[in-house]
C-alpha cells in the first residue's frame, strides 16, 4: 500500500470489480428486497455535450470577465494578478483540471468498485479523457483524512445517496483555477456535488465553496450523454521550457492596477458594472439594475470574504498539544501538530529526528515516535536555530545513542545520546563565548556542523542536509531524504503563514525564495505535477511540488509589488495601507503568537530597500 | 415524502421496471445515446403479487417530491447569452443546422417587435433559461402550474391527458413522476404519462423524485434572443430535480433537451439552477422584450 492510499483510511480489503449481468442483479435485488447498486445505476462510457457555457469552456472567456461569479474582493484581485504566461512556466504545464472542472470537457467514465464479500459498491471511480484524470468516490462512509494529509487535484470524495441522486463531499483539494482566466478556489474550499441520471441522460451539478475566494457557492450543471461505443484517449504531459532565457524563478504576474486586459469583455456587450463578478451579477435584479446606463457603466466593488482574524491567538496550550502521526512515503513519518512539524525517519538500525518541537513536546514526540519504531534515536536535525525547531534537543538526544560509526564530541559535557546535527550558524546561534552564560543549555547545542553547502549521511537510505543560505535565518538547512524521496523544508516553507523572515538572525527575502526555487528544483512529481516528491513544511500539511510552486509564486508576487510600491517612492505606511496582500491574506495573513502579516510585510519592505542602498 | 420504500414495493417496482412496454412519453432519441440494450424480461412470483398498499389517487398525492414555491433563476452558465442582449451572429455552443444558421443570421429584434413578436424567446425551451424567478403550485390535483416572471409566462404540466391543445410559446406539455428504472434507462413505465400503461400490469409506486415533462406542439420561438431558432416541430424534455443542500438550501434542476429536426443538427441541452426562496419576495412579472 502507497503512503497516500494510506492517508485515505481504507478499512476494507478492496475487491474486483465484479459487475453481474443485469438481470442477476434484478434477481438478486428482488430476493434480498434491496438493490446491489445503491439506487442508481451510473457506470458506463458519458459523452460530453458542451451545449452552455462553450465560450468558458472552449476556447475560454475573457481575461477580467468574472460576472456570473460570486468573487470576493481578495478572490477579483487574485484574478487580476493572474497573467496567461504563467501557464509557460515548466512547473504549471502540466496541472490538470481540479475536481471542480472534471465534467468540463472531456468524455468520462463511470465505473462502481464491489466488495466481493458483500457485494455492496464501496466506491465510484470516473476518469476522465481530458488530461487522464480519475476521481474516487468513497461510498462506505470512510472519514475524510487528516486536516495534515496532502491535498490534490482531485481532493477527497464521499458520496451518499439522497433519494436518487448521488451527494459527493470533497475536500483536501489543492488550491487550482475553476475557471482559465485566473479564477481560483483555494486550497480551503471544498465541493457538494450531485450526480443526477435520467435514462441515458446524466447532470452533473457542483457547488463550488470558498472562504477566501467566493462570498458565496459557485454553482454550475453539465450534462453527459451515455455513449456505450465510445473510446477514451490517454494523456502524456512532459514539461519543457516554452520560452528561453527566463531567470530561474521568474512568475508571471500583473502588478495590481496594471493588467490592461480587465475591460477587454465590453466587446462583447458586458456591462462594466457586471464585469467585475460578485455574487449580485448572479441574480435576475441585477439584470433589471442593469437597464440604468449609469449603473451599467460603473465598476462595482467587490464584496469582501470573510474576515481575516487581526489578533493573534493565545500560544498553543502545550499540555494539550497531540501529535498526529502520518506516514509520508519510503521510511518518513511526520508528527503533525498545531505547534509544528516534526519528521522522523527510520533507518535500517536507527531513527533520524528532524527538528525537536518545543521543549515540553519532548515527551510526546519520543512516545510518537515509538508507536513508528523501536530502533535507537540516532540522529537530529535542526533546520534552524528555533525554539521551535530545537526545543527539545536535550532530551530527545538523551533518549537516543550512537549505534557505531562517528562518536559524538563528549568532551565539554555532554552527553553521548543521539548527535544533533546543524549548519554552523545554527551553532552561533546557540552558543556562547566560553564563561558566558548560556541561554540554551549546552546540552541543546549542535553536536556535529557543517559550513558547507551540504552535509551527506546514509541511515537506511542517502540523506542530504542542504543549507539555504539567509533564508529564514542565516543557518537553514532542508533535509533531502533520498530514497524516501520527501524533503523537509524548515522554515522557508509553511502552508499555515506568510514566511517567517528573521532578518536579526540574517534571514532575507530572497533567500527564502531561493530556498523554495531550489526545492521546486529538485522536486518530481509522480504525474500531472502531484505526488512524486513530498515536501514537509515546519507548520502544515505535508505537501508536493505543486504546493511549493504555488507558495513561491505567492511569496515572489508580494515581493514583487512591495518592490514596485518602493520603486514607486512609497512609504512603508503607505504600502500597508494599500492591502497588497489581501489576496492572500486569508490563506496566509492570520497572525500566530509570533508573527503578523505586518511584520513580514516590514520585514520584504527592510530587506528590499536595504539592499537596494547597498 | 409520500415514497414507500419497502422491500416489497421496491421488489415489485424493479420486477415492474424490467417488463418491456412502450412509454407513455417517448423521447425522442439521436446517435449512440439511444442504444441502451433492452433488459430482458423476468419473471418471479413478486411479479405476480404486488403489494397491496392503496395506488395514489393522482398526481399530486403521489408526487415523490414538493416542487412546489418560488424559486430564483441563479445565472452562473451563459451569462452573455442570458443577462445581456446576445450580439448577432454568436451562437456558441448550439448545434445549429444550416437552415438555424440562416435563420439566425436573418434575426432583426426590431421586426419582432414591429411584428409583436417580442415574446418569441419567452417559449418553452427558453423560458427556464431566462433570468426570474419561478412559481410553481397545483393548478389542480393532476396539473402542475409554473409561472414564471420573466415575460409573465404560464405554464401547464398535465399529469392527465393535456387540455391544451398546443400551437401557443408553451405548448402541449405531458408531465410524469419519474421512477428508477427510467433513470437507468432499462425502461419502464412513469406515474402518470398519459393514455398507455397496459392495465394488466400494476403502477409502480414513484421512486424517483423526479418530474419528467415532455412539451410539444410549440409554436417556432427562440432558443436565445439573438434569434437561435426551434421549429414547430420542436419536441422538449424536461427533468425537474430538487436538491437538499447540507445548509438546509434547496434547488431545483431544471435538465431542458430540446429535440428539433429543422433547426438542430442533435439534441440543445442545457440545465438550469434556481435557488428555493423562503418567501415571494423579488417577484416582478415583467413584459416580453426582443432585447
Amino acid at each position: 500500500m502507497t503512503s497516500l492510499n494510506a492517508f485515505k483510511h481504507s478499512k476494507v480489503s478492496l475487491g474486483k470489480v465484479n459487475l453481474a449481468s443485469a438481470s442477476v442483479l434484478a434477481v438478486m435485488m428482488v430476493i434480498s428486497g434491496g438493490p446491489v447498486f445503491a439506487q442508481v445505476d451510473l457506470s458506463g462510457y458519458w459523452a460530453v455535450r458542451i451545449h452552455e457555457d462553450q465560450t468558458w469552456r472552449g476556447p475560454g472567456s475573457d481575461l477580467g470577465e468574472y460576472q456570473g461569479i460570486p468573487l470576493s474582493a481578495a478572490g477579483r484581485m487574485k484574478a487580476a494578478s493572474w497573467n496567461a504566461s504563467l501557464n509557460t512556466l515548466p512547473e504549471r504545464q502540466c496541472l490538470p483540471l481540479p475536481a471542480d472542472d472534471f465534467t468540463d470537457i472531456g468524455a468520462v467514465r463511470i465505473w462502481p468498485e464491489i466488495d466481493e464479500a458483500t457485494q455492496k459498491v464501496i466506491a465510484w471511480h470516473e476518469y476522465t479523457e481530458w488530461q487522464a484524470q480519475e476521481r474516487t468516490i468513497w461510498m462506505d462512509d470512510r472519514p475524510h483524512p487528516s486536516e495534515y494529509a496532502p491535498h490534490t487535484w482531485q481532493g477527497f470524495s464521499t458520496g451518499k445517496w439522497e433519494g436518487d441522486q448521488l451527494t459527493i463531499t470533497t475536500t483536501h483539494l489543492k488550491m487550482a483555477p475553476y475557471e482559465r482566466v485566473g479564477l481560483y478556489r483555494s486550497d480551503r474550499g471544498s465541493l457538494i456535488e450531485h450526480w443526477i441520471r435520467h435514462g441515458d441522460h446524466i447532470t452533473f451539478m457542483v457547488f463550488i465553496s470558498d472562504p477566501i475566494y467566493l462570498t458565496e457557492p459557485f454553482v454550475r450543471t453539465r450534462d453527459y450523454i451515455l455513449n456505450p461505443n465510445q473510446a477514451l484517449r490517454g494523456y502524456a504531459c512532459t514539461p519543457t521550457a516554452e520560452i528561453a532565457n527566463r531567470p530561474e524563478g521568474y512568475v508571471p504576474h500583473y502588478l495590481p492596477g496594471k493588467n490592461p486586459f480587465l475591460l477587454s469583455a465590453k466587446r462583447f456587450g458586458v456591462p462594466e458594472a457586471a464585469i467585475g463578478g460578485g455574487a449580485e451579477t448572479m441574480y435576475p435584479d441585477f439584470q433589471l439594475k442593469l437597464k440604468d446606463p449609469s449603473f451599467a457603466s460603473t465598476l462595482r466593488p467587490a464584496p469582501a470574504g470573510a474576515p481575516v482574524p487581526s489578533t493573534p491567538p493565545p500560544p498553543p496550550d502545550l499540555e494539550k498539544v497531540n501529535f498526529t502521526v502520518l506516514p509520508v512515503q519510503g521510511n518518513v513519518y511526520v508528527l503533525a501538530s498545531e505547534a509544528g512539524n516534526v519528521l522522523v525517519q527510520v533507518g535500517e538500525h536507527s531513527v533520524m529526528v528532524v527538528d525537536t518541537a518545543l521543549e515540553p513536546l519532548s515527551s510526546k514526540i519520543l512516545a510518537a515516535v515509538k508507536q513508528i519504531s523501536n530502533k535507537s534515536i540516532r540522529y537530529i536535525v535542526n533546520t534552524s536555530y528555533d525554539p521551535d525547531r530545537t526545543g527539545g534537543n536535550v532530551e530527545i538526544s538523551k533518549a537516543g545513542s550512537q549505534v557505531g560509526g562517528r562518536e559524538p564530541v563528549v568532551s565539554g559535557g555532554m552527553p553521548a545520546g543521539a548527535a544533533i546535527i546543524a549548519e554552523e550558524h545554527v551553532l552561533n546561534r546557540m552558543s556562547v563565548p566560553t564563561g558566558v552564560k548560556a541561554q540554551v543549555p549546552v546540552a541543546a547545542w549542535p553536536t556535529e556542523t557543517f559550513a558547507t553547502p551540504e552535509y551527506q549521511l546514509f541511515n537506511g537510505e542517502g540523506i542530504q542536509i542542504i543549507h539555504e543560505p539567509a533564508a529564514h535565518t542565516d543557518g537553514d538547512t532542508i533535509v533531502f531524504f533520498r530514497r524516501s524521496d520527501v524533503i523537509a523544508a524548515g522554515d522557508v516553507f509553511s502552508t499555515v503563514t506568510y514566511p517567517v523572515i528573521d532578518r536579526k538572525a540574517g534571514g532575507s527575502i530572497a533567500g527564502v525564495i531561493a530556498a523554495l526555487n531550489h526545492i521546486i528544483k529538485i522536486s518530481i512529481p509522480k504525474d500531472h505535477e502531484e505526488g512524486g516528491t513530498y515536501v514537509i513544511p515546519a507548520a502544515g500539511r505535508i505537501s508536493d511540488r505543486a504546493d511549493v510552486v504555488e507558495y513561491r509564486d505567492m511569496v515572489t508576487i508580494i515581493r514583487d509589488r512591495i518592490k514596485d510600491m518602493i520603486e514607486q517612492k512609497m512609504t512603508l505606511e503607505q504600502i500597508k495601507a494599500s492591502q497588497l496582500t489581501m489576496d492572500y491574506d486569508g490563506r496566509y495573513g492570520a497572525p500566530t503568537a509570533s508573527w503578523t502579516k505586518e511584520m513580514f510585510i516590514d520585514a520584504v519592505y527592510a530587506d528590499l530597500t536595504e539592499h537596494k542602498t547597498k | 415524502m409520500k415514497v414507500r420504500r419497502d422491500s416489497a414495493m421496491l421488489a415489485a417496482a424493479v420486477v415492474f421496471s424490467l417488463v418491456p412496454f412502450s412509454l407513455g412519453a417517448q423521447t425522442p432519441q439521436t446517435g449512440a445515446a439511444s442504444t441502451t440494450p433492452a433488459t430482458p424480461a423476468a419473471t418471479t412470483p413478486a411479479a405476480t403479487t404486488p403489494a397491496a398498499a392503496k395506488p395514489p389517487a393522482n398526481a399530486k398525492e403521489a408526487a415523490p417530491e414538493d416542487l412546489t414555491g418560488q424559486w430564483m433563476a441563479v445565472v452562473t452558465e451563459d451569462w452573455r447569452y442570458r443577462m445581456i442582449l446576445p450580439p448577432k451572429n454568436d451562437y456558441a455552443g448550439v448545434p445549429m443546422t444550416f437552415a438555424g444558421k440562416k435563420i439566425a443570421d436573418s434575426w432583426d429584434a426590431a421586426k419582432d417587435e414591429a411584428s409583436g413578436q417580442q415574446c418569441k424567446s419567452y417559449g418553452a425551451p427558453a423560458v427556464m433559461r431566462t433570468p426570474g424567478r419561478i412559481r410553481i403550485s397545483w393548478a389542480d390535483e393532476d396539473t402542475l402550474k409554473v409561472e414564471a416572471d420573466a415575460g409573465t409566462q404560464t405554464r401547464l404540466f398535465y399529469f392527465k391527458e393535456p387540455k391544451s391543445q398546443g400551437g401557443d410559446w408553451q405548448g402541449r406539455s405531458q408531465a410524469t413522476w419519474e421512477t428508477r428504472a427510467t433513470r437507468n434507462g432499462t425502461g419502464g413505465n412513469n406515474f402518470g404519462g398519459g393514455t398507455n400503461p397496459p392495465p394488466e400490469v400494476p403502477k409502480p409506486p414513484a421512486l424517483s423524485g423526479s418530474l419528467q415533462v415532455v412539451t410539444t406542439k410549440l409554436k417556432p420561438g427562440y432558443l436565445r434572443k439573438n434569434g437561435v431558432a426551434y421549429s414547430d416541430k420542436t419536441v422538449l424534455t424536461e427533468y425537474y430535480d430538487r436538491t437538499k443542500e447540507p445548509n438546509g438550501d434547496s434547488w431545483l434542476v431544471v435538465k431542458t433537451i430540446v429535440y428539433d429536426p429543422v433547426y438542430l443538427s442533435q439534441e440543445f441541452i442545457t440545465s438550469s439552477h434556481f435557488k428555493k426562496q423562503n418567501d415571494q419576495s423579488g417577484w416582478n412579472p415583467t413584459p416580453c422584450s426582443s432585447r
